[in-house]
C-alpha cells in the first residue's frame, strides 16, 4: 500500500515536473484579432468595412446634426437642443463641454488610423485578386479624405495622421491647413484614378463620390486661408464632369424631389454617398442608445405632435425629439419671389409654386387617439387632428375650423411656433421602425447630384459665369416646380448671387449635413447668425386657445463671437498632448 | 529553554470595576517560580514524585527523562512516577504535550515532584501562513487575522461582510445592499491605477477567482490576512495587494459532532430618499419655466400634462418609493457534521442561504455542500480530500430601478382610467417602474454551479522532511437569462428582447512542496519550504440574444421564435498559464530571534517573450523580547515582538492577449452594412505593447507584537511603506491617435500607513459565568501618493498628468474640478455676468483671478482616500449571555454621490424628472400660480412661494438646457464621506450545559440581533437622505477617473438600493 502511493506521488511529481513549460506560457490568441489580421484578405474587407463604419457615428449621432445644422439660419433651438451648439452657449461650447466635437473627432482619428492601417498591411494582402485590393485601396483613400475634410472644416489645423499607429504617442501637433487640404486633395485623386464608376454594393463610394468630393474640397479650400488659384476652376471641373457623365456613373436627379427621401430609394440615382444603416438587428442598432452605431435623425426635426390633442406617439409619426426647430427665413425661403425680393405668393397660394416645402416638410397630422391630451374622445381616427397652415388665419377662418362639425381641430400659426410645435422637416422619416422609439433603418444620405449642380452653380458664379450658374440653379428648381410652373421657378444671370445660392441650397438641401458648413465657407456664418432677422431671438410665445406659452428662437444671435468660425479643439488633446496640440483661438 | 514561564493563573484579586489604567497600575504580578521540596541525598540514587497541573491534580503519562541519557519514566494515573537518577548533577526533563517543559536539577533529593505549567497560547499557537503554519511566536510578517468566534459575531452574506471593520488595514466597503452584492475589500489601500486592488484569495491553499458568494462563511473557520511582502511574498506575481487566506473547517479525530445553525431575519430600508412630492415636484418646474421667462404662465398646457394638473389639482402624489420598497428576508440554514480517529477525520455540511430584496423580484440563493476527508495510511503517508461546491441562483442582479423611482413624475398616474399601467405616465421618456413587476414582465437571472475540490498526498521521507502534493481542481460554469417585454422600462415600448448566456471557467492546479522542519539542539528551529507549481486557466462562453419573441410567458425559453440581434461568444476564450518556483526558509533560535527568506520565481503566459519570468524576493527578521532574559522579572509584560520585513511583490494586473494589440469588432465599432447585405468591420482598439510587464510593490514592514497583564492587553502596531513601481497606466494618448489610451508600465505610487489592533480584556470574569467584558479596536491610516507618472516638465520634475486625472503627491483618487463656492446671489448680478452667470447658477471659484471660468480653475476638490479608519467590537458576557457590538468609522474621505451629480442624470434642473429635494435658489413665485401651495394667507388663498437665496443647488432653468444639469453641475455631487456605522448588536443566551443535555444537545445557543441599527454621517446630505450609505460610495465602482465628459469623471451608471437594516434570530446548536 505504501509503496503503491509513494510511487503514485513520485510519478505525480516527474510528470507535473517535466511537462513542457513552453505550451502553457505560450500566448495564442484565437479570440482576438491582432493588426496584423488586416495583412489577409478578409482582413482588408473587413478593415475597409470598419472604415466605412465610422459614417454611422458621423453622419447618425447626435452629435452629427448638432455641428452640421444646429446653429446656423436654418434652425433654432427645439425642446431638447442639448448640445448648447444651437446658440453658441458659452457654458456648453467649450474645450471641456463639447462632446460633439469631441466625439466628431475622436471617430474621424479612430477611422483615419483604421484607413492608415488598410493602406499599410492591405499591400501585403495574399490570396486577393489584385483589382479587388485596388479597389479597396481606393475606397479607403477616398474615405480617409473624407474624414479629413470633416476635421479640417470644423478645426481648421488639425494632426495629420498618415501612418499606422503601431506605438503609443503623444507627440502630436496640428498640421498646417494647407498641408492637410493637399493631402487630402492627394488622396482624392489617388482614388480617381482607379476606383470603380459604379458601386458594386449599395453604399460603395465610388468615382462619382470622388467627383463630387473633389469639386467639394475645392470650393472650400478657395475661400481658406490655403486658398490656390485654380480652386474654382477645379471646384467647376469635377462638378461638371460628373454632372456631364451621369450615364457613365449611373447617376441621375430624381424627378420629384418627394422621391428623393422615398423611403427605400435611399441608394437611388441620385444619391452619390451615404452613411448605411438597415433593419436588420444583427448589422445596425435598433435599440438602445450606445451613442455608437445608432440612427437617430429620424427623431431629430419630428416636433411634439404626441402633446397635443387627440394625438399620441406612434410609430408612422416618429420619436419626437424636438432637437431643431425651422426658423421663419428657412420656411419663408420656399415663397416665390421676384427679382426685387417681393413675394409672387400669398393667402393660400403661398410655397405652392415651389413644391419642396409641401413635400420635405410635415403640417397636418391625423387623429389616432381620440381623447387624448385634452382632445375629444368623439374624435374619428384618421381626421385631421393638428393643421400647421404655415401663414395667420384670418379670424373668419379660425371661427370656421373651430365649427366645424363634426369636430373641430388644432391649428398652429407661424407666430404660434415654439420649441415643441412648428412644421417638421420629413426627409429622414422612418416608418419601417419596428418600435415606437426605435432607430431608423434607413441609410442617411450625405452627398447627391442635386448639391453637385449646386456646387457647380457656386463654382461658375466666383468664376463671373453667371449664366452658367444659373443654368444649373435652374435644373434644381424647376425639378422643384409644381406642375407647369417651371418657368416661374427659373432665375435669370443677374438674380444670381451668393445670396441666392445659399438660399437655393437652404431650400434644398436644409437638414443634411451641410449647411454649417455652407456657411462657414461662404463668410455667411457671422453675418447670418447675427441677423436677427434671420436667426430669431429668443422671445416667448403666447397663443389663445388650447396652449398659453412657450418659447421659440435663441440667443444665438447675441451669444455668436467672431472665433467661432472654428469649434474647439477637445480638452483632452490638449491635456494628452502636453500642450503639443493647441487650441483654436477664443477658447 | 523557556527563559520566562508564562502564567495562565488567573488573578483573582482584581475587581471587575477597575478599568484598564488601574489594570496597567495593578500589573506587578508575583513571578510564579515553581515549587520544589527536596531532602539532601549523595550520588547515585532512586528518586519518586508527583507531576501535578497547577491546581494539584496529577498529570498521567507524563515523560521523566534523565537529560542526556535514555534513562526515564512515565508517571501514572495519579501523576506518580518512580526513577533511579545517575549523580547528584542529573536533570531531569519533564515533559508532556500541552505543557510547558521543565528541566529540573535533582541534586540529593528522593522526592522531585513539580506542578507543570499549561502551555499558553502565545507560545504554541500556530498562525497560518501561505503554503503552511509558522508557530505565532516565531512568525516575522504582518498578519490579522480574524477567528472563528469573530466570523460568528454577524451573521453575514459573504465572507467579505465579515472581515469589516474587523482587522486594521483591511477595508471593506458595501457595495449596496441588494442580495448577493460582495464588498470592496482593499488591504493597505489602492496601489495600482489600472490594475485590480483586488487581494488574493485562497481557499485551503488554492488561488480562487470567482464571487466571494461562492463560498459560504459557515464553512470557514478563519481568515488570514496577510499584508506585509515577508508573508506575501511567497504568493510572488500575485501578492502586491495582500492575500486573505481562507481556511475551511476539517473533521477532528473524536466523537462524531453534529452541529446546526440557523437564522431567520427581516431587513428593510434604512431610510428613504428625500424625494420632491408632487407640490414641491410642480413648484420645482414651474420655477424651472419662470428662470426661463419670468412671467410663465403654468397654465400653459405644455406645462403639464392633462393628467398631472388634474392630480396636482387634488393633491394627489404618486410616491414610488412607498409602491416599491418592500421587508426583505433573509435566511440561513447551516448543518454539519464531523467527527474522526486518530487515523481518518471527516466533516461535512449542508448549507442554504437565501436573502430576498428590498425591491421585488431580487433575491440570492446558495446552496452548499462539501465534505473533508483526511486518511492516514500507515506511519508516513496521509491524504486528504476537500470537497467545496455551491450553487447559487441570482434573481435581477443587473435589474436596477432606482432611476425610474426617483425620476418619474409624481404628478402622473401610474395606471390609466382602466387600471392599466402606463409605461410613460407623464409622456416623457422616464418610464414607470411598476411595468417591471407584472407577470412575464421581465427576467433577469443568473444561475452559477461553483466546485472547488483539492486533493493532497503527504509523504514524511526523512525526520522533518515532508513531500506534499496538492492538486487543485476548481471550475464555474455559469449561466445567465435575461426578458424583457415591450412594455417595460428596457424596451420602452419597442419589441421584446431575450437573451440568455452560458460560461464556463476552470482553474487547474498541481503544487509539489517540500518542507523540512526540525528542531535541533532545542534552541534551533528550522523550516525549510520548497515549492514547484502550475497552474492553467480557461475560460469561454457563448450567448445569444433576440428580439420580437413571439409570446412573453415563454421569456427567454425560445429564442428560435425572435429575430436575432446578438449571437457571439458571450465569453471569449481566454487561458493563461503560471508556472511557479518558490523557497523559504524560517530560522529561529531560542525562539527569540527568528528570520524568514523567501524567494518566488513567477513565468506568466501574459505577459511578451522575453518579459515572462520574475524574481520576487523577501526578507523579514523578529525579536521575541518578551523571551530575553533581561524582561524574565517583568511578568506583566507577556508578549513583545518585535519584527521588520523588507520584499518586493507583484501584480498580474495584465489580462491575458493585452501585450499583442487588438481589433475590435461590433455595432458601433466596425460593423456595418451595404444595403442589405451585414457586413462584419474591423477597428483597430488597442496599441500592440511587447515591452509590458509586471507591477512591482516593495514593501517595508516594522511590526510590534504585545501582551500586557496575562495578555489582558494584546495588540500589534505596523508601520509600513510600499512603494509600487512599473505602474501599469492606461496612458490617455490624445484621440488622434487613433486610440484613446495604452498600457504602458510608468510611474510610482507609495501607501504609507500605520495600523493599530488592540484587544483589551477591560474586565476579566472572577469565575465561570461571570462578568466579562473585552473590546478589540483597530485603527488605520494609510496614505496614498503618486509619485511619478512617467512625465516630466522641462526642469524634470515630476509632472502631472491632467488627462488622466492624476497628481503628484496626491493620492490616487482625486477629483479634480471646479470648486463650488456655493450660488450666485441677487446682490451679485454684475459679478456673476461677468463670468457668464446669472443669480441662482453656481458659482465657482475663479481659482487664477483672471476673470474668466475656464479649464484652468480646476483644481483638486477631494479625494477618495480617508484620513482613518478604525473598527470597535465590544464583547460582554454575563452567566450564560453575551453581548457583542461592531462599530466601524472612516473619516474623511470624499465620496461623489451619482443623486446630486449633474452627469449621472438623477438631478437635472430643467424641471423635466423628478429628483431629490434639494434646497435650491429660488425666485418668488405669486400664490396665484401655486394654488396647492399649504401655506395659506390669511384669507385662504394660497401664499407666494417666498425667494430662496440658497447657496446649495442652483436655480431649475429651462434656458441652460445643455445634457438637463446644470453647468459645473457635477460639483453638487461631492460630499463629505465620513460616516460611523454601527454594524450590529448581538444579544445571545447560551443554554447551561445540563438544559442542553436534557434536549440531547452539548450545546445550544440563541440570540437576537441588529444589523445597522445605527448610522451617523457627517454630511446633512446623507442625514436627510438616509437611503444613501456614503460607506457604500466611498470605494464605489460607479466612476473612474478617465472620464473626459465636462465632470472629468466617468460616471458607469446605476446606484446602490438604499442600506437596511436587519432584525435577525438565530441558534446555535450542537448535537
Amino acid at each position: 500500500m505504501k509503496k503503491i502511493v509513494l510511487a503514485t506521488l513520485g510519478t505525480a511529481l516527474v510528470l507535473s515536473a517535466s511537462s513542457c513549460n513552453k505550451d502553457i506560457l505560450d500566448e495564442t490568441p484565437q479570440s482576438v484579432l491582432t493588426p496584423t489580421f488586416l495583412q489577409t484578405s478578409q482582413g482588408v474587407e473587413a478593415g475597409v468595412t470598419g472604415v466605412y463604419s465610422g459614417l454611422r457615428q458621423i453622419y447618425g449621432n447626435d452629435s452629427g446634426f448638432f455641428t452640421t445644422v444646429a446653429g446656423t439660419d436654418e434652425w433654432t433651438t427645439g425642446i431638447s437642443a442639448s448640445s448648447g451648439l444651437s446658440d453658441y452657449n458659452n457654458n456648453d461650447l467649450t474645450p471641456l463641454n463639447d462632446g460633439s466635437h469631441g466625439f466628431i473627432w475622436t471617430v474621424c482619428y479612430t477611422q483615419i488610423n483604421n484607413a492608415n492601417g488598410v493602406l499599410k498591411y492591405g499591400p501585403n494582402a495574399q490570396g486577393m485578386a489584385p483589382a479587388r485590393l485596388t479597389q479597396l485601396l481606393a475606397e479607403t483613400k477616398l474615405l480617409r479624405a473624407n474624414y479629413y475634410f470633416v476635421l479640417v472644416q470644423d478645426f481648421g489645423d488639425v494632426p495629420l495622421m498618415l501612418n499606422f499607429v503601431d506605438a503609443p504617442t503623444t507627440d502630436i501637433v496640428r498640421a498646417p491647413l494647407a498641408d492637410v487640404y493637399t493631402q487630402i486633395i492627394k488622396d482624392l485623386n489617388e482614388s480617381l484614378a482607379s476606383i470603380a464608376d459604379k458601386p458594386a454594393q449599395p453604399g460603395r463610394v465610388t468615382r462619382a463620390t470622388a467627383l463630387h468630393l473633389l469639386s467639394k474640397v475645392y470650393l472650400t479650400r478657395a475661400t481658406s486661408s490655403a486658398k490656390q488659384g485654380d480652386d474654382y476652376a477645379n471646384a467647376a471641373k469635377y462638378a461638371k464632369e460628373l454632372i456631364d457623365n451621369q450615364g457613365r456613373y449611373g447617376v441621375g436627379l430624381e424627378t420629384d424631389p418627394t422621391t428623393v427621401f422615398a423611403e427605400g430609394n435611399e441608394n437611388g440615382k441620385e444619391v452619390l454617398f451615404n452613411a448605411q444603416f438597415n433593419a436588420d438587428p444583427t448589422f445596425s442598432q435598433l435599440g438602445g442608445f450606445t451613442y455608437g452605431g445608432e440612427n437617430i435623425a429620424a427623431f431629430q426635426f419630428r416636433s411634439r405632435y404626441d402633446k397635443l390633442p387627440n394625438m399620441a406617439r406612434d410609430v408612422n409619426n416618429g420619436r419626437p425629439f424636438a432637437r431643431h426647430v425651422p426658423t421663419y427665413y428657412l420656411l419663408d425661403s420656399y415663397i416665390l419671389k421676384d427679382a426685387s425680393g417681393n413675394a409672387l405668393e400669398s393667402g393660400n397660394t403661398l410655397r405652392s409654386t415651389d413644391t419642396r416645402y409641401n413635400k420635405w416638410f410635415t403640417t397636418v397630422y391625423y387623429v389616432n387617439s381620440p381623447g387624448a391630451n385634452g382632445g375629444n374622445a368623439k374624435a374619428v381616427t384618421g381626421d385631421t387632428a393638428v393643421w400647421y397652415p404655415g401663414r395667420q388665419l384670418s379670424s373668419a377662418k379660425l371661427a370656421q375650423i373651430s365649427a366645424r362639425s363634426p369636430l373641430t381641430y388644432t391649428v398652429i400659426q407661424p407666430d404660434q411656433y415654439t420649441t415643441e410645435y412648428y412644421p417638421t422637416l420629413n426627409k429622414f422619416d422612418s416608418r419601417n421602425r419596428t418600435s415606437l422609439n426605435g432607430f431608423s433603418t434607413r441609410p442617411n444620405i450625405i452627398y447627391r447630384l442635386a448639391d453637385t449642380y449646386l456646387m457647380a452653380a457656386e463654382a461658375y458664379f466666383y468664376l463671373g459665369n453667371s449664366a452658367q450658374a444659373a443654368t444649373y440653379l435652374n435644373v434644381v428648381r424647376e425639378r422643384a416646380a409644381a406642375t407647369g410652373k417651371k418657368a416661374q421657378m427659373d432665375i435669370t444671370a443677374a438674380q444670381v448671387n451668393l445670396d441666392f445660392i445659399l438660399d437655393e441650397r437652404m431650400r434644398e438641401l436644409c437638414g443634411e449635413f451641410t449647411r454649417w458648413y455652407d456657411l462657414k465657407r461662404t463668410g455667411q456664418l457671422l453675418p447670418r447668425v447675427r441677423n436677427t432677422a434671420i436667426t430669431p431671438a429668443l422671445r416667448s410665445v403666447t397663443r389663445d386657445g388650447f396652449t398659453k406659452g412657450g418659447v421659440y428662437g435663441s440667443n444665438a444671435a447675441i451669444n455668436i463671437k467672431d472665433f467661432h468660425v472654428l469649434r474647439p479643439i477637445p480638452q483632452q488633446e490638449i491635456d494628452r498632448s502636453a500642450g503639443k496640440t493647441t487650441q483654436n483661438p477664443g477658447y | 529553554m523557556n527563559k520566562r514561564i508564562p502564567s495562565s493563573r488567573p488573578h483573582r484579586g482584581l475587581k471587575w470595576s477597575r478599568l484598564v489604567p488601574l489594570l496597567l497600575l495593578s500589573g506587578a504580578m508575583a513571578p510564579l517560580a515553581p515549587q520544589a521540596a527536596y531532602a539532601q541525598v549523595a550520588s547515585a540514587h532512586p528518586i519518586t514524585g508527583r507531576i501535578t497541573s497547577d491546581n494539584g491534580e496529577g498529570i498521567p503519562g507524563v515523560t521523566v527523562v534523565v537529560k542526556g541519557t535514555t534513562t526515564g519514566a512515565t508517571t501514572d494515573a495519579e501523576g506518580n512516577y518512580t526513577l533511579t537518577v545517575p549523580s547528584d548533577n542529573s536533570i531531569l526533563v519533564i515533559s508532556s504535550i500541552g505543557y510547558v517543559k521543565q528541566e529540573i536539577a535533582v541534586g540529593k533529593r528522593t522526592n522531585v515532584s513539580q506542578s507543570l505549567v499549561p502551555e499558553t497560547q502565545a507560545l504554541n499557537e500556530v498562525q497560518v501562513v501561505g503554503y503552511g503554519t509558522q508557530k505565532k511566536s516565531q512568525v516575522t510578517g504582518a498578519i490579522s487575522s480574524v477567528s472563528d468566534e469573530q466570523l460568528r459575531d454577524v451573521p453575514v452574506a459573504n465572507i467579505g461582510q465579515a472581515l469589516q471593520g474587523r482587522a486594521a488595514g483591511i477595508t471593506v466597503a458595501s457595495n449596496g445592499t441588494a442580495p448577493g452584492q460582495s464588498p470592496t475589500i482593499r488591504i493597505r489601500g489602492n496601489r495600482s491605477l489600472s490594475g485590480s486592488n483586488d487581494p488574493l484569495l485562497v481557499v485551503d491553499g488554492v488561488p480562487f477567482d470567482g464571487s466571494l458568494n461562492d463560498l459560504n462563511p459557515d464553512d470557514i473557520t478563519s481568515l488570514e490576512v496577510l499584508k506585509d511582502a515577508s508573508s506575501t511574498a511567497i504568493y510572488g506575481a500575485r501578492g502586491a495587494n495582500g492575500v486573505i487566506l481562507i481556511t475551511t473547517r476539517r473533521g477532528k479525530s473524536g466523537a462524531p459532532r453534529v452541529t446546526y445553525s440557523g437564522y431567520y431575519g427581516q431587513k428593510r430600508i434604512y431610510g428613504r430618499f428625500d424625494l420632491m412630492n408632487g407640490e414641491q415636484y410642480y413648484n420645482y418646474k414651474l420655477q424651472a419655466y419662470r428662470a426661463q421667462s419670468p412671467t410663465f404662465d403654468p397654465s400653459a398646457a405644455s406645462f403639464l400634462t392633462n393628467d398631472e394638473r388634474a392630480n396636482y389639482q387634488a393633491g394627489k402624489t404618486t410616491d414610488y418609493q412607498s409602491l416599491l420598497f418592500q421587508k426583505g428576508h433573509i435566511q440561513n440554514h447551516s448543518l454539519g457534521l464531523s467527527g474522526g480517529t486518530d487515523q481518518t477525520q471527516y466533516s461535512a455540511s449542508l448549507g442554504y442561504y437565501d436573502e430576498t430584496g428590498i425591491v421585488p423580484v431580487q433575491r440570492f440563493q446558495r446552496f452548499s455542500l462539501r465534505g473533508t476527508l483526511d486518511q492516514q495510511i500507515g506511519k508516513r503517508v496521509k491524504v486528504g480530500l476537500n470537497t467545496l461546491n455551491t450553487f447559487t441562483n441570482a434573481n435581477d442582479p443587473n435589474v436596477n430601478v432606482l432611476y425610474q423611482m426617483l425620476t418619474t413624475s409624481p404628478l402622473a398616474s401610474p395606471y390609466d382610467a382602466n387600471g392599466q399601467l402606463v409605461l410613460y405616465p407623464n409622456g416623457d421618456q422616464l418610464s414607470n417602474p411598476l411595468t417591471l413587476y407584472v407577470p412575464n414582465a421581465h427576467l433577469d437571472r443568473s444561475r452559477r454551479l461553483r466546485t472547488i475540490n483539492s486533493l493532497y498526498g503527504q509523504v514524511n521521507i526523512l525526520k522533518g522532511l515532508d513531500y506534499r502534493l496538492n492538486v487543485g481542481l476548481d471550475g464555474r460554469t455559469q449561466a445567465d437569462d435575461s426578458f424583457y417585454a415591450s412594455v417595460t422600462p428596457n424596451n420602452g415600448g419597442g419589441v421584446n428582447t431575450a437573451s440568455s448566456a452560458s460560461s464556463i471557467a476552470y482553474n487547474l492546479l498541481a503544487e509539489n512542496i517540500l518542507t523540512y522542519n526540525r528542531n535541533f539542539a532545542d534552541k534551533h528551529d528550522l523550516n525549510v519550504t520548497a515549492l514547484y507549481s502550475r497552474q492553467t486557466y480557461h475560460t469561454d462562453g457563448f450567448g445569444g440574444a433576440v428580439q420580437n419573441t413571439l409570446a412573453d410567458y415563454q421569456l427567454n425559453t425560445n429564442l428560435g421564435a425572435g429575430t436575432p440581434t446578438r449571437v457571439n461568444n458571450t465569453t471569449q476564450p481566454i487561458d493563461w498559464g503560471l508556472v511557479s518556483y518558490m523557497g523559504r526558509i524560517n530560522y529561529a533560535y531560542d525562539n527569540r530571534y527568528s528570520a524568514t527568506l523567501t524567494a518566488r520565481i513567477d513565468q506568466s503566459s501574459r505577459l511578451a517573450p522575453g518579459h515572462k519570468t520574475n524574481l520576487f524576493p523577501s526578507a523579514a527578521v523578529a525579536w521575541n523580547i518578551a523571551n530575553e532574559a533581561f524582561l524574565k522579572d517583568y511578568s506583566w509584560v507577556s508578549n513583545l515582538k518585535l519584527r521588520a520585513s523588507l520584499g518586493r511583490v507583484g501584480s498580474t494586473a495584465i489580462n491575458p492577449y493585452q501585450t499583442q494589440g487588438s481589433l475590435s469588432a461590433g455595432l458601433g465599432s466596425g460593423y456595418y452594412n451595404y444595403g442589405p447585405t451585414g457586413a462584419v468591420g474591423v477597428v483597430p482598439s488597442s496599441i500592440p505593447n511587447p515591452n509590458l510587464g509586471w507591477e512591482y510593490t516593495t514593501t517595508t514592514n516594522f511590526g510590534l507584537d504585545f501582551g500586557f497583564l496575562e495578555n489582558r492587553i494584546t495588540g500589534s502596531v505596523e508601520v509600513y511603506q510600499q512603494r509600487t513601481n512599473d505602474l501599469l497606466l492606461p496612458y490617455a494618448l490624445p484621440t488622434a491617435s487613433g486610440y484613446g489610451s495604452v498600457l504602458i508600465n510608468a510611474g510610482k505610487t507609495q501607501n504609507r500607513g500605520v495600523e493599530l489592533s488592540l484587544t483589551t480584556v477591560n474586565l476579566r470574569a472572577k469565575d465561570l459565568g461571570g462578568f466579562e467584558w473585552s473590546t478589540d479596536w483597530n485603527f488605520t491610516v494609510n496614505r496614498e501618493k503618486v509619485l511619478d507618472l512617467n512625465s516630466y516638465n522641462s526642469d524634470g520634475s515630476a509632472r502631472d498628468d491632467i488627462g488622466n486625472q492624476r497628481f503628484i503627491g496626491q493620492p490616487l483618487y482625486v477629483i479634480y474640478d471646479y470648486k463650488n463656492i456655493g450660488i450666485w446671489q441677487t446682490s451679485e448680478a454684475d459679478l456673476a455676468k461677468k463670468y457668464g452667470s446669472k443669480p441662482g447658477q453656481i458659482k465657482v471659484q475663479d481659482v487664477n483671478s483672471d476673470g474668466v471660468i475656464n479649464a484652468s480653475d480646476r483644481v483638486i476638490v477631494g479625494s477618495r482616500q480617508p484620513k482613518f479608519e478604525a473598527g470597535l467590537t465590544n464583547r460582554f458576557r454575563f452567566k450564560g449571555f453575551d453581548l457583542t457590538v461592531v462599530a466601524l468609522t472612516r473619516v474623511g474621505a470624499t465620496v461623489v454621490d451619482p443623486y446630486s451629480f449633474g452627469p449621472s442624470y438623477y438631478a437635472t434642473n430643467t424641471g423635466r424628472r423628478n429628483q431629490l429635494n434639494f434646497n435650491y435658489w429660488a425666485a418668488a413665485i405669486p400664490g396665484a400660480l401655486v394654488p396647492q401651495n399649504p401655506n395659506r394667507n390669511a384669507d385662504g388663498t394660497p401664499a407666494d412661494i417666498p425667494a430662496n437665496p440658497s447657496n446649495d443647488y442652483p436655480q431649475p432653468d429651462q434656458t441652460s438646457r445643455a445634457n438637463e444639469w446644470p453647468t459645473y453641475g457635477s460639483t453638487l455631487g461631492y460630499h463629505s464621506g465620513t460616516f460611523i456605522k454601527v454594524r450590529s448588536i448581538d444579544l445571545g443566551y447560551t443554554l447551561p450545559a445540563a438544559w442542553a443535555k436534557s434536549a440531547f444537545m452539548t450545546s445550544a445557543r440563541v440570540y437576537v440581533q441588529v444589523q445597522n441599527p445605527y448610522i451617523w454621517a457627517a454630511d446633512k446630505y446623507f442625514q436627510r437622505n438616509k437611503a444613501i450609505d456614503p460607506d457604500a460610495l466611498s470605494y464605489s465602482s460607479r466612476f473612474s477617473n478617465t472620464g473626459t465628459a465636462s465632470a472629468n469623471i466617468d460616471f458607469q451608471g446605476g446606484s446602490n438600493y438604499p442600506v437596511t437594516r436587519a432584525f435577525i434570530v438565530g441558534v446555535n446548536l450542537g448535537l
